[in-house]
């Protein structure tokens, strides 16, 4: 009976602690919003060039702005922050000074605009930096997404299933007590709680929890380690992918043209650049203060529009942002050419991204996922010849198999990508 | 009666420590136990200090493991070149030359870094074969001890300097003004020296340490042509070599291998070959390749010569000879006879007697003009002893005030003792154009280093009407010049080399073509293709890619050895895109007209061989196939390839007949002190079988006292052994030999019985391992030598015995393999020579770890390939049969069911497949692999383990490896790090690469169209990869010759390699031979 007891509260204790292991806050406030859709929009509009919520850009990071200021003082500060600085308003100036006397620019908005953009705000302020879209680990990639509304389901039941096992446990030790009682025998005293909590058997489940969630923090770190999943540096040249594949809609195999070729997918030299930026002199966002570094790279006079003769060529030192082991041999025209994969199933919605990142984690389970899901391109590719392949083709056709994949061609053995 | 086999003399004496390293997989118990002991021994640790370095270690694993991975970077050309592309290789046509080691070679670069040699097919001289030195050589561009840049006095110069100074003081200098060199190849590099010459009012003198002008005196003599004539031994029926290994280093050893062995391939259809007759006086190459081999003493060489005159020419008086000798000299002459203008005969000796005997019996034989070509001659040979030993006295005399020495290193090389070095003392102005510090350049004043051969332009006319280009692959890696361009630069000529070059092709070959629109057209189809061959078709120009000054070859065109032994149309060359092929035609040289001869009389010639004398032990002094004269002393993969017959890596060594160590009581290892010409050197003694009884041998090339690395500096210096006779240089000392026996022993790395193949068998059934026939047992009997495979063609489920027993589940499982291809690979053992070119290519394709002396000698070598060189039959005239020895890529692998982490397995493609990534060196593997091909990396032997370089996680223990030397690393493959297993992978980066080009292009893959690197490089066509599934592919048709067997197919590994057996042309029966009680090419009967 004792032990029972006991053993109940191993068990909520586990409970509880598996209960702050899924520790999403959760709040009244989201971003499906209304508020914070319309202020969204107002704010991209006007004030991402030089502003983000969470960071410092050209501007301040907006993050409890309107915990920090009177409303009226920032209706006022936006409409024309440079009226309040001449008039002398004491933190107009520290503002100004602080960001090295750079004119915010006066913003053509109503006071209902702004209280939007700040509804925006104070939702993001409360919510925190928003994790990059398919981050959480290998979530994305396996399917099952585990998004901010998914945890906070998932923390409700667990509460609501912590609250129904701690009142069935109450009724079945009262029961059990009744039971006692009515059989006459002595109910045995109840242990004080501190001493409960401290006993030996509390504290070896304890340690046993603490124990499978160290080992397994441990795996799973050692898992990522050297893995770069998200990693986003700063570049030399802040190139957007955005810009270039997404709205100007170049061809990815325009710049990358290894792909197609060879193992290599290939940064572009700024030689190819110059195909079109000897005419794209300024770009939308940074001017010509990007584009002039493709220049001095090549040695190009814009104003002259020709190459400087004798120029000692200065290579532009990227940041590698996709790095295999040196063990693992990776062709993309295997994959480009043969293989007919699109580049987004494996560098994901790269047309969307302003700094480029890593998309997948690049790990080799997330390598051999795929090569045993995905269908070869059998038919049509003479490599595939009837002669090599004559068990594939004639199940092919007596439907015996739907598709041939990776897998089915040997494409997850070793020897495949480690030699 | 069964033939005996053995590897080496411990094999055949059955050491106690043979037969326990036979039966293991390591030779040691475990070979890092010394280290160990020895580190305890240095340290006095307690139980406290444990703890210490326990905490650090701990301590250091964790801040290394929390430190960031480091920011690395992508740096693309700011302008790229129109050819390069990361990731994809780009072959450039050129041509390895050093002094008259001569091949047409195809340089693979990725990233614009040569990392490997091919093989060029479209050359009629190395047919797109190779050697060892030709595919190391990339290597040595890499070599650290190269010069960086020029000295004046042992001082750092700039070139400007050298150009101010230099000339000047050599114009002005008193008495003798000399260029010394090596042989030169080079037509416009001799055009360059002549403009030098008559500038400067110098001589030009070609020293060849290892000489051939005893045979160009000799035709001067006969036929007053001072040449190496050409030799075809593609139409030779009946060869007969007196001492000329000319498979391994004489004149052109891939030209004459690939001749040679294009008339060894047999089969049903084709059951004919060449007969080789081989008398000399050490085991060569060429000698272990005959069919019939006799030993001759170096004293008596040419009097065997003078024999077969007498049977041949006849009236050449009495030559007195060894009986069995003699037997075979009469047998030769029988065969030559038969074979009237059909067979050559040729000799090694450098006596210009013997070889104008050798010129005459040619003559009779009416070889001229058709096996032998005085007018295509080899232009790579001119040494000139005579002038060499003036010079020598000259400048000890202080005649000589001016001296170049390019490519050749005297000061090591030269005969005389220590007399080129004090006389260059004596030089006023002396001047080297080596690439290093050598021992020449000790007493020199300025060094002016030359550019390896792949940062340079070059061409070469290796034999007359065939002509070369070669090109730089890479810009100069040092602050080095061509040696071309100082000579014009001081001549007063202030045009480019490459200038130079292209106008005097220009002017000189293109007027030798024909079908060139432009002298431009020309230059580009030279280019591309690497040779251009005059009187030979041609490519039409216009099919040529033109990419701008550089040529781009494909991969090196699918070969497929040819079964035709009677074929000698010549090859024509198509490049694709392009049915036309012109004909270029030329008048000055027709093969059909014989040459001018005043051969005639011989006899003073003979009564100077046959007079001579000899007493005592004779020694014999010779050039290896492997190391050479000396100039590749530091190139690592070179040494620690193992000479071919010898089987010494890192070292040389004194061979001597078993009898004459019997008789002297001298025990292999043994040290022993040589004396002769008043030089003594102290070298291990090795018993050689097939060395003439009474004699030794000894190496050159070994000895280098400033080589580069010191560990490169192994081995004695034997060139002060070699004498003189008459005006030539005489590497046989036939008397004043002594040899005494230090009282030491020597631990010589040499790997004749490492990892060799247990044969005992079960139940003491001797396991055929070699298998062979004479070629008339094989007319009548096409299983000759090989009814152990017929007999389980028959009988195929009777015979699996594996490790499970006799279970059917454990039978073919050809069922797998259906699917896709399944690889495998025929080695010929008829056509084999030994010449380890494929061992040197395997290890520079497959970032193959080089381990040095003392590694190779505890059997650590790394080599995913090795050749067993197996002698048989009689001790003293014993056969020999090389077999290349890979991992057998086993479908019923013993290793893979023993690995306890599935590190090793099998792929679909019949790969036996190695992850090392996933091994943690268990090495059970390797100890249950019959074949005994797998290798531990036991040390970091390449740095792999290495964090960062130059921090304190840089951890590099081995010696042989630097930042320079990592640069020739094929990025395809992985660099392996220590504590795991590696092996033979069928150059799976070659196969994926194939594969993955035909699924591009949506094709099926074509036979040839993947070849391994061994393939590649083999100049005997004696390796052919591919796929067995294709019914067509060359491979598959050798897997169903009867002559083709699995090495041990009674454990019923199921390998996918297939050896075929080796044939010899000779007489069948035991008894003409007077070899008592050895039966020669008797049936390997199956126990």
């Amino acid at each position: 009976m004792k032990f029972s007891l006991h053993i109940r509260a191993s068990v909520l204790a586990l409970l509880l602690l598996s209960l702050f292991a899924f520790s999403e806050t959760s709040y009244g406030q989201s971003r499906d919003d209304e508020v914070y859709k319309k202020g969204e929009a107002i704010f991209k509009a006007n004030c991402a060039s030089c502003h983000k919520v969470h960071t410092k850009l050209v501007g301040p990071a907006l993050v409890g702005v309107s915990e920090k200021y009177d409303k009226e003082w920032l209706y006022a500060w936006i409409k024309n922050s440079q009226a309040l600085v001449k008039a002398g308003d004491p933190q107009a100036v520290a503002i100004f000074e602080e960001y090295n006397k750079s004119v915010m620019n006066a913003q053509n908005l109503s006071n209902a605009q702004i209280d939007e953009v700040l509804g925006y705000l104070d939702i993001e302020t409360a919510l925190g930096p928003l994790v990059a879209p398919g981050g959480g680990g290998e979530g994305e990639n396996n399917g099952g997404g585990t998004s901010g509304t998914t945890m906070i389901f998932l923390g409700a039941i667990a509460a609501m299933l912590l609250v129904i096992m701690f009142a069935l446990s109450r009724l079945t030790g009262t029961l059990n007590n009744l039971l006692r009682e009515k059989m006459g025998r002595l109910i045995p005293k109840s242990i004080p709680f501190e001493k409960r909590i401290f006993s030996k058997k509390v504290m070896a489940a304890l340690s046993l929890a603490l124990l499978i969630f160290v080992g397994y923090a441990a795996v799973d770190s050692a898992q990522k380690l050297g893995r770069q999943q998200n990693y986003a540096p700063a570049q030399p040249i802040k190139f957007s992918h955005e810009l270039h594949a997404g709205k100007n809609k170049i061809e990815c195999q325009y710049c990358h043209f290894g792909a197609s070729k060879g193992k290599s997918a290939v940064i572009p030299s700024p030689n190819l650049c110059m195909n079109c930026h000897k005419a794209v002199k300024e770009g939308p966002e940074h001017g010509t203060k990007e584009i002039a570094k493709i220049y001095a790279a090549v040695g190009w006079d814009p104003d002259k529009g020709e190459y400087i003769e004798g120029y000692e060529e200065k290579p532009i030192e990227w940041v590698r942002i996709h790095n295999l082991p040196d063990h693992v041999y990776f062709n993309h025209s295997q994959h480009v050419v043969a293989g007919k994969v699109e580049c987004q199933e494996c560098h994901g919605p790269v047309e969307e991204m302003k700094v480029l990142r890593q998309h997948s984690t690049l790990g080799m389970g997330w390598c051999i996922n795929c090569h045993r899901d995905t269908e070869v391109q059998f038919q049509g590719n003479g490599y595939y010849d009837e002669e090599h392949y004559k068990k594939f083709h004639e199940g092919l056709k007596n439907g015996d198999i739907k598709k041939v994949t990776v897998e089915d061609i040997g494409g997850t053995e070793c020897q495949k990508c480690h030699y | 009666m069964k033939k005996n086999y053995w590897k080496g003399h411990e094999e055949l004496q059955q050491t106690p420590a043979f037969q326990k390293s036979k039966k293991q997989e390591f030779q040691e118990e475990l070979p890092l136990l010394h280290e160990m002991k020895q580190v305890a021994a240095d340290t006095q640790g307690s139980r406290r200090d444990f703890l210490k370095v326990l905490g650090f270690s701990l301590g250091a694993a964790t801040v290394a493991a929390s430190c960031e991975i480091p920011v690395k970077y992508a740096i693309p050309y700011a302008n790229k070149p129109e050819e390069v592309l990361p990731g994809i290789a780009n072959y450039y046509a050129s041509s390895f030359i050093n002094g008259s080691d001569y091949c047409s070679v195809l340089v693979k670069t990725r990233e614009g870094r040569p990392i490997k040699i091919e093989g060029n097919p479209l050359s009629s001289i190395s047919q797109g074969g190779t050697s060892a030195r030709a595919q190391a050589s990339v290597v040595s561009l890499y070599d650290g001890a190269r010069l960086r840049f020029p000295k004046i006095k042992g001082k750092k110069a700039t070139w400007a300097a050298i150009d101010k100074e230099v000339p000047n003081k050599f114009r002005a200098a008193a008495g003798r003004k000399v260029l010394l060199t090596g042989p030169i190849i080079s037509p416009t590099l001799r055009k360059a020296i002549e403009e030098f010459t008559s500038a400067t009012g110098a001589e030009h003198i070609v020293y060849e340490a290892v000489s051939k002008g005893g045979i160009l005196t000799a035709n001067e003599k006969s036929f007053g042509k001072r040449v190496v004539p050409g030799y075809d031994f593609k139409k030779a029926d009946v060869i007969v070599s007196f001492g000329a290994d000319f498979l391994g280093t004489w004149v052109s050893p891939v030209e004459f291998t690939k001749q040679y062995t294009s008339r060894r391939h047999v089969d049903k259809d084709h059951p004919a070959m060449s007969r080789h007759w081989q008398f000399e006086q050490y085991m060569s190459l060429t000698g272990a390749n005959a069919d019939k081999r006799l030993t001759v003493k170096p004293s008596q060489l040419g009097m065997a010569v003078a024999a077969l005159y007498n049977e041949v020419v006849g009236g050449g008086g009495s030559v007195k000879l060894d009986a069995k000798v003699m037997e075979g000299i009469k047998k030769a002459a029988k065969d030559l006879k038969a074979a009237s203008g059909k067979s050559i005969v040729v000799c090694g000796s450098n006596d210009p007697n013997v070889q104008e005997v050798v010129n005459a019996i040619n003559e009779s034989l009416g070889n001229y003009g058709q096996t032998i070509d005085l007018d295509k001659n080899y232009t790579a040979f001119g040494g000139d002893d005579k002038k060499v030993k003036q010079l020598v006295a000259d400048m000890n005399a202080g005649k000589v005030g001016g001296l170049i020495v390019h490519g050749v290193n005297p000061a090591y090389s030269y005969p005389e003792k220590g007399k080129f070095a004090s006389g260059l003392k004596k030089v006023a102005t002396s001047i080297s154009f080596n690439d290093r510090e050598d021992e020449t350049a000790e007493n020199i004043t300025y060094l002016c280093p030359n550019n390896h051969y792949l940062e340079s332009w070059s061409d070469a006319e290796p034999k007359k009407g065939s002509f070369s280009l070669g090109q730089p692959a890479i810009s100069p890696l040092f602050d080095t010049r061509q040696a071309g361009e100082t000579l014009l630069r001081w001549a007063g000529n202030n045009t480019t080399y490459y200038d130079y070059l292209k106008q005097n092709w220009e002017s000189a070959m293109f007027g030798q073509a024909s079908g060139f629109g432009s002298p431009q057209a020309f230059w580009d189809v030279a280019l591309h293709n690497g040779v251009f061959e005059v009187g030979t078709p041609v490519a039409n120009a216009d099919a040529a890619v033109y990419t701008g000054g550089k040529a781009r070859v494909n991969s090196p065109a699918p070969r497929v050895p040819s079964i035709q032994p009677q074929e000698t149309k010549v090859d024509t060359i198509v490049v694709a895109g392009s049915d036309e092929q012109l004909i270029v035609t030329n008048n000055s040289t027709d093969a059909s007209v014989p040459a001018t001869r005043s051969a005639g009389n011989v006899s003073a010639a003979l009564s100077a061989i046959t007079s001579a004398k000899a007493s005592g032990i004779e020694l014999a002094i010779y050039e290896n196939p492997i190391m050479g004269d000396g100039r590749y002393a530091n190139n690592p993969f070179l040494q620690e390839t193992p000479e071919p017959i010898t089987k010494i890596c890192w070292d040389n060594a004194i061979s001597v007949s078993q009898h004459l160590a019997e008789e002297k009581g001298w025990k292999e290892y043994d040290l022993v002190k040589v004396t002769a010409n008043g030089h003594e050197v102290t070298l291990p003694v090795i018993i050689q079988y097939g060395q003439a009884a009474g004699t030794a041998a000894i190496s050159v090339g070994y000895g280098r006292t400033k080589a580069g690395s010191k560990l490169c500096n192994v081995g004695q210096n034997v060139y002060p052994f070699v004498g003189t006779k008459g005006d030539a240089f005489d590497y046989n000392v036939t008397s004043g030999v002594t040899i005494e026996k230090v009282g030491r022993h020597y631990a010589l790395p040499r790997t004749q019985t490492h990892h060799t193949v247990d044969d005992t068998g079960v139940l003491g059934n001797d396991r055929p391992i070699v298998r062979e026939a004479v070629l008339d047992e094989y007319k009548k009997d096409k299983y000759a030598g090989n009814h152990v495979t017929e007999h389980f063609k028959h009988n195929l489920d009777k015979h699996f015995f594996t490790l499970y027993g006799e279970d059917d589940a454990y039978g073919p499982h050809a069922d797998l393999f259906e699917r896709g291809h399944h690889w495998g690979m025929s080695v010929d053992l008829t056509t084999c020579t030994g010449c380890s070119a494929c061992v040197t290519a395997c290890n520079i394709e497959n970032n193959v770890p080089i381990v040095g002396a003392n590694e190779v000698f505890r059997a650590h070598e790394m080599h995913w390939m090795r050749i067993d060189r197996y002698f048989s039959g009689d001790r003293d005239h014993p056969d020999v049969t090389f077999m290349p020895m890979m991992c057998q890529h086993c479908d019923n692998a013993p290793c893979e069911n023993v690995c306890p982490v599935a590190a090793t397995n099998h792929s679909s493609e019949g790969i036996n497949q190695m992850a090392y990534n996933r091994c943690i060196g268990t090495r059970y593997c390797a100890n249950n692999c019959p074949f005994k091909v797998r290798r531990f990396n036991w040390f970091d032997y390449q740095g792999a383990d290495s964090f960062y370089k130059d921090t304190i996680f840089d951890n590099d223990e081995w010696v042989l490896v630097n930042d320079l030397s990592r640069m020739v690393l094929n990025p395809d493959v992985t660099v392996r790090s220590r504590g795991v297993m590696e092996k033979c992978s069928f150059c799976v980066q070659r196969v994926q690469e194939g594969k993955l080009t035909a699924k591009r292009e949506g094709r099926p893959l074509k036979d040839g169209e993947v070849q391994t690197a061994c393939q590649t490089a083999c100049p005997a066509n004696a390796i052919v990869f591919g796929d067995l599934n294709d019914k067509d592919s060359a491979v598959s048709k050798l897997f169903k010759n009867e002559r083709t067997y699995k090495l041990l197919d009674e454990i019923h590994v199921l390998s996918s390699i297939g050896y075929m057996t080796h044939l010899r042309n000779r007489d069948a029966d035991p008894h003409k031979d007077g070899h008592g009680g050895h039966v020669k090419g008797h049936k390997q009967e199956h126990g």
